[in-house]
């Protein structure tokens, strides 16, 4: 439960709330590289934060993003012509730059000054895992670019989507914390009703559906360890790590043979653009891995549709829920993981009601995540800076899994710490 | 083990709102330090906030309740103060508080 005080503070980001003040302070991821595919190409309209924005890339390469109004006559910039080193409205032709600089405005006098007292509001971009990233903050509180493991494989070791989805971006983000959900949401009824045939995994989770949390905030954010019972002197770990502001590592494969990591990049207050990377550590992505992703007997983004950059599936249409398939093959009857998921946390609402939630033991991530988050914000409200974001390398931790012998001082277990260290030199 | 009797790091069922269960939650928050006690401590006062709001609801809104639901009213919100400054990991504030709302001596 959260009072509706501490709800509204968690969740709103806009322009001078105390979380949106706080979000600003880190890079966000923007779009992928190859939405901006070459010079003076087509400008594409972003919302962060509630902020609109226009994004192009200009003739030499550089990515800029401004606001998405033209200063003139607030008309949009979106449809402006990329050409000669910025970007012009087609309305009046004023053209800017980068940098946010005037560098053109036509329909006035030649010797105006005019043109060197507009500027149009510019946003640092930055380049990196094939993705454009934006820093929409103070601009004298710059942070580094968080380094994290699927930054630093090659191209062709890693697949990323983005894709936007109804609600506000805690609740999304929460599913990924939400341990205990995997027992029964993304479950297959083979796993359920036959756990000892089941794969390694699926079998711990089938057979512990309650798992005993350990949650430790750390200088990045939060590391999440659920705790199921394997075999009689071992326990099935499940660590996931949770990255200031809005980045889950979800725990990777038992030989950590690859990495999952969604950002839960806030739109405004009701929508978020949710992004999935999946990446190997030791090997390019084979092309049916990728396919896989979308069409693959689980995947994990299964209506992906790239006309609206959304899903097919959605509350109106129950994720196209199959009742028959819910009665022979899957717990939930919906195809996709993160449509599983969307389900749950759009179907709640826009934003929430925490105030009336019942929470149990299961649930103590979940309340860890809010708290860390108000914490930060509030923090921040104080003058205390926050740590993260002006420390990239603390973003290198990873998620894992692993089967340990029991141990119960976990947080000092020399194995376990060093399975937080990444792969990926 | 700890002097309360109890693994704080463990979640304590919470069966009524009596004050014994209300000074036991209290001792606990006092000796709650570490961010997953708070966070079990935070779990604890949910329930007991929720049990409170059921009572609060299903007591008759006459004059003869009236003095019942002004002493339920009064714990309920000092629960819920109590509940949000354990999130705030101030646990001494909210152990005052739950005392506060002994002193009302509802049970």
């Amino acid at each position: 439960m959260l009072s509706p005080k501490d709800n509204e503070y968690v969740s709103r980001v806009g322009d001078g709330t105390p979380m949106g003040t706080y979000v600003r302070r880190f890079w966000v991821p923007l779009m992928l590289s190859v939405d901006l595919p070459e010079p003076d190409g087509t400008p594409q309209e972003v919302r962060i934060y509630g902020e609109d924005l226009v994004v192009f890339r200009d003739t030499t390469g550089r990515v800029g993003v401004l606001q998405a109004l033209c200063p003139h006559r607030q008309a949009p910039l979106v449809y402006g012509r990329n050409e000669q080193g910025g970007l012009r409205c087609i309305y009046h032709g004023w053209q800017y730059d980068v940098t946010g600089t005037c560098l053109d405005m036509p329909n006035e006098a030649p010797d105006t000054v005019f043109k060197d007292r507009v500027r149009a509001e510019a946003y640092p971009t930055h380049e990196a895992g094939r993705v454009v990233w934006v820093y929409l903050g103070p601009r004298d509180q710059q942070p580094q670019v968080p380094d994290m493991e699927w930054m630093r494989v090659p191209d062709d070791y890693r697949n990323v989507h983005r894709f936007r989805v109804e609600g506000n971006w805690v609740q999304a983000m929460e599913g990924d914390v939400d341990s205990s959900h995997i027992g029964f949401l993304h479950k297959s009824l083979r796993d359920l009703r036959d756990p000892a045939s089941a794969p390694v995994e699926s079998r711990y989770q089938a057979l512990d559906k309650a798992p005993k949390w350990v949650i430790q905030p750390t200088d990045y954010g939060m590391m999440i360890a659920a705790r199921r019972n394997a075999e009689d002197d071992t326990y099935y770990w499940r660590i996931n790590q949770v990255m200031l502001p809005f980045y889950t590592s979800v725990a990777a494969p038992l030989d950590g043979s690859a990495g999952l990591l969604h950002m839960w990049v806030p739109m405004d207050d009701t929508h978020t653009y949710v992004w999935t990377v999946m990446w190997r550590t030791q090997r390019p992505m084979t092309a049916r891995e990728r396919d896989d992703m979308v069409d693959g007997p689980n995947a994990h983004v299964g209506t992906y549709d790239p006309a609206t950059g959304g899903l097919r599936g959605n509350h109106q249409n129950r994720f196209f829920q199959d009742r028959m398939d819910m009665k022979t093959e899957s717990f939930s009857g919906i195809f996709g993981i993160r449509e599983q998921d969307a389900a749950m946390t759009v179907g709640m609402g826009p934003i929430v009601d925490r105030s009336k939630e019942h929470l149990g033991a299961a649930d103590s991530a979940v309340i860890a995540l809010r708290r860390v988050l108000i914490k930060a914000a509030r923090d921040l409200e104080t003058g205390v800076e926050p740590y993260a974001p002006y420390h990239g390398d603390v973003y290198r931790r990873r998620a894992w899994s692993a089967v340990l012998p029991r141990n119960d001082d976990f947080l000092n277990d020399p194995v376990a710490n060093q399975m937080h260290e990444s792969l990926v030199p | 083990m700890t002097q309360t009797g109890i693994a704080l790091d463990d979640i304590v069922e919470i069966d009524d709102f009596s004050n014994p269960t209300l000074l036991a939650l209290a001792v606990r928050l006092e000796h709650s330090t570490a961010f997953q006690q708070l966070i079990a401590r935070e779990i604890e006062l949910d329930e007991l906030w929720r049990r409170l709001d059921t009572k609060l609801k299903t007591t008759a809104d006459d004059a003869a309740a009236r003095g019942q639901r002004a002493t339920l009213a009064a714990v309920f919100d000092l629960v819920w103060q109590a509940h949000d400054l354990a999130g705030a990991e101030q646990p001494l504030e909210a152990a005052a508080r739950l005392r506060q709302a002994c002193a009302l001596n509802i049970s």
